[in-house]
């Protein structure tokens, strides 16, 4: 449970990056809709399919493809390595 | 939603303004003073007003659309210190954008009531006049709250407070420039001629301390205002966003820094007097362009901001 904290903390800190103040409203609504779970249960196996997701909400919100990729990158080396 | 201003009832409220102020136009004579100075009949004034009225009532449908956006985007996070603040803003520009047709339709009435009743003339000028103040304190009381209390939610902007001092110079210039025009205006307190308009109809010291000082507060309220979401802007974390931010930022400033243009300009009258209609028109032309572009702004920031919160 403490390591899921900590990757949940993770996840915020890299979504902060791009969506500062709505950061912790966005992650929070993706794990809730896309992986029907509460954010402190997230899990490392969960990344791929959050990161999935999170590339189709990103791209609604900019045009710019590099955001969206470095985004989702910095969310998938989380799941391979915890760090950003 | 709150329960003192809903979208609903805003455009209800621009639909009666419109509707007033559109009668009133058709139907309120033209003051003497401006037929005779430009050489016109009452039949071309009042189509002359009607060009500057649809101007307007766009103006007016912007900044209303701009309040509701941004108020349906803050009620959306109203549970976050940041929705709170954006919502007292949001309140700020309601007044604001609510003071724009209040003050068209007040001067409407003015020139009726000098038509009706002369000695009603003073009355009505004063409680236009008053309106107009009051409006503008509430408006750059909430505008300065709110975006107040917006630049402290970031840590960076602590230290940070007081505007540059090129601003307060730029402020302290316009503030001795009006004070000035205002006391030097021959029709301050009285009509030049018998059936003209006086522009205050008040002694000196209440306008000193009832109109001027707090024309100088509402300034520098709002242009701190302004500030205050230029700092918030730049500490804020997130590049998307700012981005979105930034049309909501530059949105507010746009429509504090053209209400103080315009109140400037009416302290001009007596060198505006002397120049063409046409020239005339045009710098009203772009004010109200600037205002609607203000407005504009604020309600694509809000719609960009609403789109992170439902996707």
């Amino acid at each position: 449970m403490i390591k899921a904290n900590s990757l949940y903390q993770d996840v915020l800190a890299v979504t902060t990056d791009y969506l500062g103040p709505a950061a912790r409203r966005f992650v929070d609504r993706q794990i809730d809709s896309h992986l029907s779970k509460a954010p402190e249960e997230l899990t490392k196996s969960d990344l791929k399919t959050l990161a999935a997701w999170s590339r189709v909400s990103m791209a609604l919100l900019t045009n710019d493809k590099q955001i969206v990729n470095n985004y989702v990158n910095r969310l998938m080396s989380l799941a391979n390595n915890g760090t950003t | 939603m709150s329960k003192i201003i809903r979208p609903g009832a805003a455009y209800f409220l621009f639909g009666i303004f419109t509707l007033v102020y559109v009668a009133l136009t058709l139907w309120a004579p033209t003051d003497t003073d401006i037929l005779t100075r430009y050489d016109l009949t009452s039949s071309e004034a009042r189509n002359l007003r009607l060009t500057v009225t649809l101007p307007y009532i766009v103006i007016w449908f912007f900044a209303i659309f701009g309040f509701v956006r941004l108020k349906t985007y803050s009620h959306l996070i109203r549970k976050s210190s940041h929705g709170k603040s954006l919502s007292t803003i949001a309140n700020g520009l309601f007044v604001l954008a609510v003071g724009l047709p209040l003050r068209a339709i007040g001067n409407r009435l003015v020139s009726l009531a000098e038509d009706l009743q002369p000695h009603l003339a003073a009355t009505s000028t004063i409680i236009v006049n008053y309106i107009d103040i009051i409006a503008g304190l509430v408006a750059v009381g909430l505008i300065y709250t709110g975006s107040q209390r917006l630049m402290k939610t970031t840590t960076k902007s602590n230290n940070k407070t007081a505007p540059p001092y090129l601003v307060m110079i730029v402020l302290a210039l316009i503030g001795t420039s009006y004070t000035y025009l205002t006391f030097t205006n021959p029709v301050r307190q009285f009509p030049a001629a018998e059936g003209g308009h006086a522009a205050y109809y008040l002694p000196d010291f209440l306008l000193l301390f009832t109109v001027v000082l707090p024309y100088l507060i509402i300034w520098y309220m709002g242009l701190h205002a302004a500030y205050f979401i230029r700092i918030y802007r730049k500490s804020v974390q997130g590049i998307i966003y700012k981005k979105a931010l930034a049309y909501l930022a530059a949105g507010i400033v746009f429509v504090v820094l053209s209400r103080v243009a315009m109140r400037y300009m009416a302290s001009l009258n007596t060198i505006v007097e002397a120049w063409t209609l046409q020239y005339l028109l045009a710098i009203i032309y772009c004010l109200l362009i600037f205002i609607a572009i203000g407005y504009g702004l604020i309600a694509k920031g809000a719609e960009k901001l609403k789109k992170i919160e439902e996707v």
